[in-house]
């Protein structure tokens, strides 16, 4: 367990960029990447921003779409959006989660919204996340 | 239920417990509109109705015949904890509110479907609180991507997975 969420020990004992990318689970890749730091796994996983705005209905919080080129030689592309939760932890910072998302969306809000199935003209309307 | 609760009266209502650093005093907003909470998403139907009018995709319904349950006072859990999530219960006053799950999404989404005559509310333990106002919505989980780096997928014979997010 790690601040009460349940996960494998390599997420303890050692992340790495790898198996972060091959965990199906949100909350163990998001508790994987914070023993890592946010700033640090863009930087090493050599995630590069494609765009980013403020989130609607979630004052003070970002979207960021980012691409992640697989390494191996292939060319892989995953696009990653990351969002902010609505909510502030105990000590009052606010969980960031990395979402896997079709790679022909360019827009954050458009990604934004495709999570929930919805278009981006709705999900500007979005009036509060808690 | 009114419309100025804080999270202190709804936990006290209903018994159901939320994490000790939330803002208890403050009254929880109440909007008829879009509202998240976590990796769920509150909509209301006719903006998906709406949404899809003038295009050839396929609607979110709800059948005439389908089987309505009333809300009680302690709620329903209308996405359960599991695999490190925790419930998103829904509230209401007993005869305000009903609840199915028997809705027709293409988007494959919707947990299900509320009526409510008063105010509801959806509790979750990190979330807190969110006010529904009276009307008809559509309680959809978020998704991912799914096939691409990851090892599994939740429906991974379907014909197009969906990988929910679970939070």
């Amino acid at each position: 367990m790690l601040h009460g969420t349940p996960v494998p020990e390599w997420v303890l004992s050692g992340p790495t960029v790898d198996l972060i990318r091959a965990e199906p689970n949100i909350e163990v890749r998001r508790s994987a990447i914070e023993r890592l730091g946010w700033d640090a796994y863009i930087r090493v996983a050599g995630m590069t921003r494609v765009a980013s705005c403020p989130d609607p209905g979630n004052p003070g919080a970002e979207l960021g779409l980012y691409d992640d080129v697989l390494t191996g030689g292939w060319g892989a592309r995953r696009r990653v959006l990351i969002v902010t939760n609505g909510t502030p932890e105990p000590g009052g910072h606010r969980r960031r989660y990395g979402i896997d998302v079709p790679s022909d969306l360019d827009n954050p809000i458009d990604a934004a919204a495709w999570t929930y199935g919805l278009t981006g003209e709705l999900y500007r309307t979005l009036a509060r996340r808690t | 239920m009114r419309t100025t609760l804080t999270l202190a009266d709804l936990t006290a209502r209903t018994g159901l417990e939320v994490l000790g650093h939330l803002e208890r005093e403050v009254t929880i907003p109440v909007t008829g509109g879009i509202q998240a909470q976590g990796d769920l998403l509150v909509i209301p139907i006719l903006l998906l109705a709406a949404e899809t009018r003038d295009s050839a995709r396929r609607t979110v319904s709800i059948a005439d015949s389908v089987r309505w349950h009333e809300v009680p006072g302690t709620g329903i859990e209308v996405l359960r904890a599991g695999t490190g999530g925790n419930p998103h219960t829904l509230v209401a006053d007993p005869g305000t509110c009903r609840w199915t799950t028997s809705v027709h999404d293409p988007e494959r989404l919707a947990l299900g479907a509320l009526i409510a005559t008063g105010v509801a509310y959806l509790i979750h333990s990190e979330h807190g609180g969110s006010g529904i106002a009276s009307g008809t919505y559509v309680i959809r989980r978020q998704r991912e991507r799914s096939g691409t780096t990851h090892r599994s997928s939740y429906f991974p014979h379907a014909a197009n997975p969906v990988q929910y997010v679970v939070d």
